[in-house]
């Protein structure tokens, strides 16, 4: 009757309750999911996560709030149906397995790069073009010519519409060619650990965001695809700022600093357009398209790429939206949530959920809508200013 | 007679005042009951990830 259980980690102190405001957030680790719920819906989850019957919840339920039988039984039904739906799907989402490639099919079409990223060296062997034009770019600046010796050696197989990675003769993954963004995070990831010398679980997370420093401090910019981000951190880092990261950007599990990714910033043609003023070397830099999206795309590196790592201080979630001038308002953690949840990489290990469920607490989150340019620079200055 | 009126009508815009209040406490109560929909499921990325891109050379560029 309750084989939802097992799949979902068994009793309920085996999840993780964290209140978010009014909410409560509930992590199942088994299958590493979150739910965002009232706290008389969570309190139904764990009940019904510790086997107990819908009388004894019932009479729990209509003790506590003002309502009759037939509508907690209705509630209960429907939470029961959401943590089947949940197992089901720990159960359907298998991961492609990292796939064993003896070697490269023809050695001819192979890309070899190598890089040196703040004094290591990386040699990178792309099976074909297509794979170096997906990973290359954001590196390109770090290319050197060959060396004998390197720190890293990492393989990008290119077989039957497949991916995978290969870091220092250790199987990482592998992706369909529609899931390439995949590999380009583990790809980034390989080079951060290297980077720092920290392993995977010794990061809380990574989010989709933009990192923008003064150099005591942080602010984490979030948004989707095509909201201005990119465009945002390359005028900030024209107004001073200091960009830690464009689009990878990992934050450390002790004490939940964001590090430098050095990776370049992608600017799609129109923010190049409106850059270039800013920044010259665009003129001269090289120019990729995606044929199946229509649109072209230059790199532009970080002015700063030493390592380094700050503290964060808020959570800005970004629009560009004509005639916005600069509109800033707080947003409700719940609704914050929901956005981040989605598009981040979040550690699965008990100790860093809990580390992220209270650093998410602690900061605060804002909306920033803009289209004036250099008002939204002042805005961000003051709030990096207001806020440390 | 007409002060009686007056009277009434002030204690029965009291009583639903009252009423009022009341319902809206229940409201409130039941409002947590029903909002089920109020229960999300908020799937992470399994794997860390870059935003979507797939570039290809430009003609007679890089």
């Amino acid at each position: 009757m309750n084989n939802f259980l097992s799949v979902l980690g068994g009793k309920s102190n085996n999840l993780l309750v964290h209140s978010l405001g009014e909410k409560k957030v509930i992590w199942f680790p088994e299958i590493n999911k979150y739910l965002l719920a009232d706290s008389l819906v969570a309190e139904i989850v764990t009940a019904l996560m510790d086997g107990k019957d819908d009388h004894s919840i019932q009479l729990a339920c209509c003790d506590r709030v003002e309502t009759n039988e037939e509508q907690v039984s209705a509630l209960i039904g429907e939470v029961r149906k959401t943590l089947f739906s949940l197992s089901d799907s720990a159960q359907n989402g298998a991961n492609m397995a990292p796939a064993t490639l003896s070697g490269f099919l023809d050695d001819k079409e192979v890309v070899r790069r190598y890089y040196r990223i703040n004094d290591v060296v990386f040699f990178v062997e792309y099976e074909t073009s297509r794979a170096s034009e997906i990973l290359h770019p954001k590196f390109s600046l770090f290319e050197i010519e060959r060396v004998d010796e390197f720190d890293h050696s990492l393989k990008v197989f290119h077989q039957n519409h497949t991916f995978s990675l290969q870091a220092d003769g250790r199987e990482i993954g592998s992706w369909g060619e529609a899931d390439d963004h995949f590999l380009g995070g583990k790809f980034s990831m390989e080079i951060l650990q290297q980077l720092y010398g920290k392993e995977e679980h010794e990061w809380m997370g990574v989010f989709h965001a933009s990192g923008i420093s003064d150099g005591e401090k942080c602010m984490m910019f979030l948004g989707d695809s095509g909201s201005g981000k990119s465009t945002l951190s390359a005028l900030l880092m024209a107004g001073g700022l200091d960009v830690l990261s464009d689009d990878f950007l990992p934050v450390e599990s002790k004490r939940k600093n964001v590090y430098r990714f050095p990776a370049a910033i992608s600017l799609k043609k129109g923010a190049v357009q409106a850059l270039r003023s800013m920044f010259p070397e665009l003129d001269h830099s090289a120019e990729y398209t995606n044929k199946e999206a229509n649109k072209t795309f230059r790199f532009l590196s970080q002015t700063n790429t030493e390592p380094g790592c700050v503290p964060c201080i808020a959570l800005v979630f970004v629009t560009y939206e004509p005639n916005a001038g600069v509109q800033l308002s707080r947003m409700p953690k719940e609704v914050a949530f929901q956005q981040l949840i989605p598009d981040s990489w979040i550690s699965p290990s008990a100790t860093n959920v809990k580390g992220f469920l209270q650093w998410f607490d602690d900061l605060p989150c804002w909306k920033l809508r803009y289209s004036d340019n250099d008002a939204m620079v002042k805005t961000v200055k003051k709030m990096l200013n207001e806020r440390g | 007679m007409k002060n009686k009126a007056t009277q009434n009508h002030s204690e029965r815009d009291l009583n639903q005042d009252i009423t009022r209040k009341e319902a809206l406490k229940k409201a409130g109560k039941y409002a947590a009951v029903t909002a089920a929909s109020m229960l999300i499921v908020l799937s992470p990325k399994e794997s860390q990830a870059t935003s979507p891109s797939a570039p290809t050379p430009w003609p007679g560029g890089f």
